[in-house]
Parts: structure tokens; C-alpha cells; sequence
């Protein structure tokens, strides 16, 4: 276990540097002006020799190579840089921003997973059923969504004319954001955790669904039934226990796309989470602020996938007895 | 069965090529007849400068499926190029599975973000970014495939005598590989243009000119307070319908080359 | 007659093709009997198992009666009155401990102690209790479905193929196994493959071919060289037998 936990940590490590190379490479061949992007619209007032020294400061006069190191080093002394376009330091920038698109995406994920699996059990109880064919055709009709424009409509409907929720902004207007408490924060994450989570749904619904019928099939379930269990007793006695596994597994390898349909909620809702932020770094061009974000939803996803491969070792007794997972 | 498919795939094609026909011009501004809500005369309403909707929408949607052919196509061929360089030897396979797990490591959203960030968006950053960002999947199918059949006896044959790479890809790979890239490509497609919106939407991706959906609903974002919900209610509606026949096709075509599943359930005696 | 279980004019058929599968068939089991179903792999043997619990799949329609003590049987006689042997050992739930999967289907009250009598009883240590199906060996898995069948209140027993491709140790292993089912006073309905299972545990052999019963009779008839059978089918399998080729030599 130990060392399937160090293997993990290498490979993470690993993964951060190659994505930070890849990344930082990417970033120096692009056409984008640090410079110009810290002095804005003032970049007319400044000399050629101002401009130098700036980048000298900046070392922007090095090789990318040499660069990429001394931003390596800063990392891990745990300066991330200043952001150009909120002049603080990245990692205040983004601790903040953090806990805003944590508790989004918790909520998301909660409440998905629960309707997921609640869904995708139901249909495949029924499979072939009219229930099933709904849940079926709704999950698919999802899968086609564009996320973001569901998005709009629930702002329309829920915001605009309803008005049960505010139309953007974590926090009321006129309170400083050390004054937010943990309810205002989830009441304005509603909507666009709705959204992610209506999205959300599809995947693990469809996931559940077949894995269930999978079971369904196999000799222990006709066993049971010849046992004379059916229906719910039948489901909750031998279908849960072995579909609940691999579908929260499957949950958690889904934080990459749930990051990234953070990304469009945020942005329809004004929510300031980290999704908002890595939009704002991009088109402003805040490389600092851009890449600590670009380097987080790696670890995200990291996180997710090796929740989801821990999780089986944990609880199925088949790995965690070390035998084999049939 | 047939028909399930045919009769989306044709008013599909219809309105692609009819959207040919619309000129660009016909998206005059107009502003006396502006924020229209629906009507006979214009379907899908009019926005803040009198533009009709609909045509607008119709517009956006040819730019939706052209970038989506361009880029399936390309993330298709990316992907077979790949996993040809991977069958080459172990070496090669390794750089190119480390390249995918790299790929798939980040968010796709982030991803095509860094990309369209780095080459400055538009058109050109669009595709690439697109293309840059599907190719993992179908690279990964294609590889396990490519990885099967080099086992297999026939091939192992023409290897010893000495047949090159190319001659044994054209024979025996590809024959194999045809059905796996066309629905590897009808895949991609839907999914490539629900990320062409979503990063125009987002700003990075086409600009404010082009008559994109991603821009018109960003666009519509100002107006929705002001209740005119058409303006996001239908051009999103058309790209949802457009991709649910697109992804009724994918899956069809997939349950037809892949195995028939009738012939799974056999009755045991 | 006192039939435990009857099977009268039992057709099975695929829903959309029509196809028969099973065609008329008529069998009875009766009190303490072990009646035993011979049939090649395809000849339907196994949907008759199936069908007596109607567990067969969506796609199949069944027609005739089905009674358990002259009345007809319900899904509530499942596990109740009538429990299945099934053929593979992949029928243990692979996520839950072999005490729970044992302990609810006893007739109450559903104790530990009850559990570990029954394991005793087959020769399994109490400790095989806490296991999970994968930390069993293929034989202790076996006697834990014999086991389940034979705790159960249920008085009669389908075994479905309960010796597939096994080895002969183990083969002798399950007939002692059932045996000891025979001797707990319950009516086994023996459905399998293997002749010479089928002559040294039954009462009386039924044979199955194409779907349709070709013979019927007691055990004692199976003589010589079967000349007191019926069908060439039959004689052609008594003959077959390893303690039984000389005969045909002569």
C-alpha cells in the first residue's frame, strides 16, 4: 500500500513537471507580450531602455530553458509570481478562488453522482421499459448539451425572471470578501453547480446503468433470484454492493471534465472561482496567474483518477486481500 | 432501422448546404425592426441591431460543422499517423502512449484554452487547438488495434519476408482500421463542435466578426437581463439538435461495425 | 401419487422466432426421489431448470404446468419450497461474506451457530464463514451452494449440471456431497450431462434429446446390455459407459 502510494507521488511529480514544461514552452513561443501585458494601456509612455530593464528584472532576457528553472525554483519555494492583472500574488489569487470553485464543484459532484446512480439504477431495474427509454433519452440529450448554454437558460429562468437567485458574483454586493460567510458562497454556487450537476448526470447515469445490467446477468444475480429475492430486496441486497464501486469510481475519473465545465459555468454566472480566473489570465494575458491554474487542474484531475484507483484497493476485498479483480 | 438515421442525416445536409446559399450580406443590420421577440416574419427573432436570427444561427452553424469536419478529419489523421509511429517499436510506443497520458492529464477545456491562448486564437488556433486536443482517444483505439493485428500470424508472415512497414499497413492495417477511423471521425465531430462553442464562447476562439454560435450566445449574455431570451434560447437549441442527430448517427454506425449484440445473448442450454 | 414436483406439458420457445426448444415435456419427482435428467450440451436440459423457477431469459416464452404439491408454482416457492444447485461456483455474490450469502436463506431464527453446523455438517472449518467467495478453493465453493440447498427449508432441490467438466476427485466429492442432500429426506431433480452421475445417484433417468423426453424409466432397467430400454439413444448411452464397453464387445 505504502508503495503504491509513493509510485502515485512519482508519477504525479513527473506528470507537474512535464505539464509545466509543456506548458511553459508552449507559453514562451507565443506571441504574447509580458510586458506589455503588466503595462496596459500606459505602454506608450514607456522607452525602449524602461522596457529593457523591465525585462531584464523579469529575465525575460534568458533562455526559456534557464527561465523555466527559475520559476521551477520559485514554485517550490512556494512563490508562484505576481498577477499581472490582479497585481497581488498568484497564490492569494487563486487560494481564494480555490475554495469558490471547491465548493462548486463539490456541489456538483454530490448531487450528480446521487441522481446519477439513483437514475442509472432505476433504468436498468427496468431496462427496456418506458422509464428506462426516458432516463435513457435524457441522459443522451445531456451528453449533446452545450453546457453553457444551459447555463443561460437557468439564469434566465431562475434569475431573471423568477429572481430567486442573484445573477452573478459570489458574495452580495457591498461585502468585503472577508465578510462572506459559507452561505453566501453556496447560496450563489446553486445555479452553476446545477448546471454542472444536470450535465454531470449523463455520465455517471449511463455508467451505472450498464454496469447494472452487466450484473444483472451474471450467475450470482440468477442464483439470487432462484433464492427468491426480486426487485429492490434483489438490488439492494447483490446489485448496490457490486455496482456502487466501479460507478463512484468512474465519478471521481470525471473531475477533468467537471473542472472544465466549471470553466463555462463560471463564466456564465460571474462566478469568481478558479474557472473565471484561468479566462480572465488568458485573454489578459497574466502568464503567472495562467499557469499556477493551468498546474492545479492537473493536480485536479491527478486526484481524481487516484481516488479512483485507491478506492478499489480500499474497499474491494478482491484487491485489498490481494487477490485479483476478476 | 435504416430510417432512423437517413431522415435526420438528410435534413442535416439540407440545411448545411442551404446555409451555402444564405448570403452573408442577408445579416443586414436593420435597426428598425430591432429586439424583435419571434414572430412568422423572423422565426428565431431579431437581436439589438435588427439582425434576423435565424439566418444568423443558420450561418453559425455552417461555421460550426465546416470546423467540425476540418478538425475530425485532422484529429483522425493525427491519431492514425500516431499510432503507426507507436506500432514502429517499443521506444516509439512509449513516447507516444507518455504523450496521450500527458494529453489526457489536463482538462480538455484547459488544454484548448492553453492552445487557442498560445496561438492567438481565431480560426487557425481554433482547429489546431481542436485538433490537438481529440486525437488521444481515437490514438488510443487505433494503437490497441494495430497492437492486436500485429500479432497476428498473417502479418508476422509478411514481416518475415521481409515486406516493409508501409506495404504492411497498406495490406493488412488499414483494411482493419477503415471502419475504426470513420466512427473514430462521426465521433469526434459532435464533440469537436461543442468545444469550437465553448471556447469562442469563452472568448478565445473565433472572433467577435464571424458569425459563430459560440459568439452569439456570448453576445446574447448582456441582453438576457433584458428578457430578450431568444437570443440564447434558439441558436443553442439548433446546435443541441444538431449534435443529438450527430451523435445518433455516431452510435448507429458504431453498433454497426461493432459486433452484433443479438448474437451475444446466447441461449444457454 | 404424492408428486413433490410436476412438470406437465412444458414447451419453451423463443418469443420472436418461434423456435421450439422444449417441446411437451412431462416429468415428475416424487418424495425422497432423485430423479435424473440426461441430456447432451444443447439438448435444453437446462432451460427446464429455468423454467420450473421461471427465471428464463426475456427473450424465451414457456406454456404448460408447473406444480409443487398439486398446485402450481409461484416465484414465492423460489428458495422457499423448491432451491437451485447451480452449475458454476461463480453463483456466490464475489463481494459478500460466504456466513451472510449462507445465513438468510436458513429458516429462521437465522443464528451463527446454524451456519457453522451446516459448514461442519459438509466439512468446512467455521472460519470459511468470514471468507469471500475468491478465498475459497473450487471444491469448499461447491459444498457451500450444496450447503445452501441442503440448510434451506426447501424440499426440493434442482441441481443444475452440478459436475461440469470437473475432475474425478472431485466429481465423487459433489456425488458424496449430494448424497448426503438425498439422505436429508429432500427430492432432487439431477439435470446433467454425465451418465454415469446420473446411474449411480438416481432413482429413475430421464432422457432429453433435442428438446424432447425419449425415455423415462427406473433406474433398474439400466441392465446388461439395455435391452430392457427403449430408445436406441438410451442403449446407445448405457453402452457407452467405461464399465459397460466389454459388454459391447461380446
Amino acid at each position: 500500500m505504502i508503495l503504491f502510494m509513493m509510485k502515485k507521488l512519482i508519477q504525479l511529480l513527473t506528470l507537474l513537471v512535464a505539464v509545466s514544461l509543456l506548458t511553459f514552452l508552449l507559453i514562451s513561443l507565443s506571441p504574447i507580450d509580458p510586458v506589455r501585458a503588466y503595462i496596459g494601456a500606459d505602454m506608450l509612455l514607456i522607452s525602449p531602455d524602461q522596457r529593457e530593464m523591465i525585462e531584464a528584472y523579469w529575465g525575460l532576457d534568458q533562455s526559456v530553458i534557464i527561465q523555466y528553472f527559475h520559476w521551477i525554483t520559485s514554485l517550490l519555494t512556494g512563490d508562484f509570481g505576481t498577477s499581472l492583472i490582479h497585481r497581488v500574488p498568484v497564490l492569494e489569487v487563486v487560494s481564494d478562488r480555490f475554495l469558490s470553485s471547491f465548493i462548486l464543484i463539490a456541489l456538483a459532484w454530490i448531487a450528480s453522482g446521487l441522481f446519477g446512480v439513483v437514475l442509472g439504477s432505476l433504468a436498468a431495474m427496468k431496462k427496456g421499459s418506458w422509464l428506462d427509454n426516458l432516463i435513457k433519452g435524457y441522459c443522451y440529450v445531456l451528453l449533446s448539451t452545450p453546457g453553457f448554454w444551459l447555463g443561460l437558460l437557468l439564469l434566465m429562468v431562475f434569475s431573471v425572471w423568477l429572481g430567486i437567485f442573484p445573477t452573478g458574483l459570489s458574495a452580495p454586493i457591498g461585502v468585503t470578501v472577508t465578510e462572506i460567510t459559507f452561505t453566501d458562497r453556496v447560496y450563489h454556487a446553486v445555479l452553476p453547480a446545477a448546471t454542472l450537476s444536470i450535465i454531470g448526470v449523463a455520465n455517471v447515469c449511463l455508467h451505472t446503468r450498464e454496469k447494472l445490467v452487466d450484473i444483472l446477468n451474471t450467475p450470482y444475480i440468477l442464483q439470487a433470484r432462484a433464492n427468491g429475492y426480486t426487485g429492490y430486496k434483489l438490488f439492494f441486497r447483490h446489485g448496490l454492493r457490486n455496482m456502487l464501486l466501479p460507478a463512484i469510481s468512474v465519478h471521481f475519473a470525471s473531475f477533468g471534465e467537471l473542472f472544465g465545465g466549471a470553466i463555462l459555468a463560471e463564466q456564465v454566472f460571474s462566478y469568481p472561482g478558479l474557472g473565471e480566473a484561468i479566462v480572465d489570465a488568458g485573454l489578459n494575458g497574466d502568464v503567472p496567474l495562467f499557469l499556477a491554474i493551468v498546474l492545479i487542474s492537473a493536480c485536479f484531475v491527478f486526484v481524481g483518477n487516484w481516488i479512483a484507483d485507491t478506492l478499489y484497493y480500499v474497499l474491494d476485498p478482491r484487491l485489498r486481500k490481494g487477490g485479483t479483480r476478476s | 432501422m435504416k430510417r432512423k438515421w437517413i431522415i435526420p442525416l438528410v435534413i442535416f445536409i439540407f440545411i448545411y448546404i442551404t446555409s451555402f446559399l444564405l448570403d452573408r450580406n442577408m445579416i443586414e443590420i436593420n435597426l428598425q425592426i430591432k429586439n424583435q421577440a419571434p414572430s412568422l416574419l423572423h422565426l428565431f427573432g431579431t437581436d439589438w441591431l435588427g439582425r434576423d436570427m435565424l439566418i444568423r444561427t443558420l450561418k453559425g452553424l455552417q461555421l460550426s460543422i465546416t470546423i467540425g469536419i476540418l478538425t475530425a478529419m485532422l484529429s483522425t489523421f493525427l491519431g492514425l499517423l500516431l499510432s503507426l509511429v507507436s506500432s514502429v517499436n517499443k521506444t516509439l510506443d512509449k513516447i507516444v502512449t507518455s504523450f496521450i497520458d500527458l494529453f489526457l492529464s489536463l482538462p480538455h477545456l484547459v488544454t484548448l484554452i492553453l492552445i487557442t491562448f498560445v496561438l492567438g486564437g481565431g480560426l487557425k488556433g481554433v482547429v489546431i487547438g481542436l485538433m490537438l486536443t481529440h486525437w488521444p482517444a481515437i490514438t488510443r483505439v487505433l494503437r490497441a488495434e494495430i497492437l492486436q493485428l500485429k500479432e497476428m500470424p498473417y502479418v508476422q508472415l509478411s514481416k518475415q519476408l521481409g515486406k516493409p512497414l508501409w506495404w504492411r499497413a497498406r495490406h493488412h492495417l488499414f483494411p482493419h482500421l477503415a471502419p475504426q477511423l470513420l466512427v473514430g471521425f462521426i465521433l469526434i465531430f459532435p464533440h469537436a463542435i461543442l468545444h469550437e462553442a465553448a471556447i469562442t464562447f469563452l472568448g478565445f476562439g473565433l472572433s467577435a466578426e464571424e458569425p459563430a454560435i459560440g459568439i452569439i450566445l456570448s453576445e446574447s449574455m448582456q441582453y438576457l437581463s433584458a428578457g430578450m431570451w431568444w437570443l440564447a434560447f434558439f441558436p443553442g437549441l439548433s446546435l443541441l439538435m444538431m449534435i443529438i442527430i450527430f451523435q445518433r448517427f455516431a452510435n448507429t454506425l458504431k453498433d454497426y461495425f461493432g459486433r452484433d449484440r443479438s448474437y451475444e445473448q446466447q441461449v444457454n442450454d | 401419487m404424492n408428486s413433490k414436483l410436476m412438470i406437465k406439458q412444458l414447451s419453451v420457445f423463443h418469443q420472436q422466432t418461434n423456435r421450439i426448444l422444449i417441446d411437451s415435456v412431462n416429468l415428475s419427482v416424487d418424495e425422497g426421489e432423485v430423479v435424473a435428467l440426461v441430456g447432451a450440451s444443447g439438448s435444453g436440459k437446462s432451460l427446464i431448470a429455468q423454467a420450473v423457477l421461471q427465471l428464463l431469459p426475456d427473450n424465451l416464452r414457456q406454456t404448460g404446468i408447473l406444480n409443487y404439491q398439486s398446485r402450481p408454482i409461484t416465484k414465492k416457492d423460489r428458495g422457499q419450497n423448491i432451491v437451485l444447485i447451480p452449475q458454476s461456483i461463480d453463483a456466490l455474490d464475489p463481494l459478500m461474506k460466504v456466513k451472510k450469502q449462507i445465513q438468510s436463506l436458513l429458516p429462521a431464527p437465522h443464528s451463527e451457530q446454524k451456519v457453522f453446523d451446516l459448514l461442519g455438517r459438509l466439512g468446512l472449518e467455521e472460519e470459511v464463514a468470514s471468507r469471500y467467495p475468491f478465498q475459497l478453493s473450487g471444491g469448499q465453493a461447491r459444498r457451500i451452494l450444496v450447503a445452501i440447498a441442503l440448510g434451506s427449508a426447501a424440499k426440493v432441490v434442482i441441481a443444475d449440471e452440478p459436475t461440469p467438466g470437473l475432475d474425478v476427485d472431485s466429481k465423487t466429492d459433489m456425488l458424496s456431497l449430494l448424497k448426503e442432500v438425498k439422505a436429508s429426506g429432500k427430492s432432487i431433480l439431477l439435470i446433467t450431462h454425465d451418465f454415469d452421475v446420473a446411474v449411480d445417484l438416481a432413482d429413475r433417468i430421464a432422457v432429453i434429446k433435442d428438446g424432447k423426453i425419449i425415455e423415462n424409466t427406473l433406474k433398474e432397467n439400466f441392465v446388461g446390455k439395455g435391452e430392457r430400454l427403449f430408445h436406441p439413444y438410451t442403449k446407445a448411452l448405457w453402452q457407452a459407459l467405461p464399465k459397460n464397453l466389454f459388454i459391447r464387445s461380446l
